[in-house]
């Protein structure tokens, strides 16, 4: 659990990171998404409760204390999940790299 | 107005159904075993179906409030396969953690979710990514290929072992063929989700 892994993460996984900077509940992620990629990825509701299930269970985020008579549960990522959306943008811009080198003079 | 309905298909049939119903303007009410109500409206809804038999009755009722945190509207519908009764208690040997033992009420008669959105011109999936496609393929193929071995053992020994065969093991014998049925099926929609999940994710 404390360690940062290889792999690569999955959009749904990488989208609920960033959307977690900033304390924030279900449906301030299914926005935050919408908004951010102009509606190309919409989050449906048991990919995203599954996704901060999964994301909860390895420690990269965390529900904050409960207000009485909010029924809102927010989530923030932690240093670990942190350490994990770094490693991930290092994976996608080595891969853009990569991308724009052999596409060469063919980039519009 | 109230329809009745049995699904040989619990899952994509109810939802092709039940979009065939809001596409001539009728919007869910209440949603029972076989009958269901409905009610005509202006606003367009749509419906998808989520097999949640696995989850355990505290993940179900998070679920529920994550749901309604969303402003879902939701139903919980019953279908019966995978679950073998002592009384109240049953055993769900596929399920997650706690939930393989479900206990009467909150998990029995809950194993489908109806889920209702209004329309925004986008289809609506309750699963959104490749990923939690096949999950929730691999837990729906898990009570079909539970009951199959049982039922397959069952009969087994009847036949082979007490060699006494009746008539009345046509039953178990066609719960079993379509148990059968079903785990093939799901099985081939794993394997091409998985082709799907190779390469996109």
């Amino acid at each position: 659990m404390s360690k940062v892994q290889e792999a690569p993460l999955t959009e749904t996984a990488f989208l609920v990171l960033l959307a977690m900077y900033t304390p924030n509940h279900g449906y301030g992620v299914m926005q935050f998404v919408e908004e951010k990629t102009n509606g190309r990825v919409v989050f449906g509701p048991g990919t995203l409760y599954g996704a901060i299930n999964n994301l909860r269970k390895k420690g990269w985020i965390k529900p904050l204390p409960v207000e009485k008579g909010e029924r809102k549960k927010d989530y923030v990522i932690t240093e670990l999940g942190m350490a994990q959306v770094e490693q991930e943008l290092r994976r996608l811009k080595e891969i853009q790299q990569i991308a724009i080198d052999v596409l060469g003079g063919e980039q519009g | 107005m109230r329809k009745f309905r049995l699904f040989i298909n619990p899952v994509e049939g109810r939802k092709k159904w039940l979009n065939e119903q809001a596409s001539k303007g009728l919007r869910l009410k209440h949603a029972g075993r076989f009958l269901y109500t409905f009610e005509p409206s202006a606003e367009p809804y749509e419906y998808d179906v989520q097999y949640i038999g696995y989850m355990a009755n505290w993940d179900r009722k998070e679920y529920e409030s994550f749901l309604q945190q969303l402003d879902f509207n939701y139903w919980t519908v019953s279908i019966n396969v995978g679950k073998f009764a002592f009384g109240s208690v049953r055993l769900r040997p596929y399920a997650r953690g706690v939930g393989k033992v479900a206990t009467s009420p909150g998990m029995i008669g809950q194993e489908l979710m109806i889920l209702e959105k209004r329309s925004d011109g986008k289809p609506f999936d309750v699963f959104s990514d490749e990923e939690s496609v096949l999950e929730s393929l691999q837990e729906r193929q898990k009570p079909y290929l539970y009951t199959s071995a049982l039922l397959a053992v069952f009969l087994w020994y009847i036949v082979f072992v007490l060699q006494d065969p009746t008539w009345i093991l046509i039953l178990p014998g066609l719960l079993l063929l379509y148990c059968l049925y079903f785990a093939v099926l799901l099985g081939k929609m794993i394997r091409k989700q998985r082709e799907r999940c190779a390469i996109h994710n």
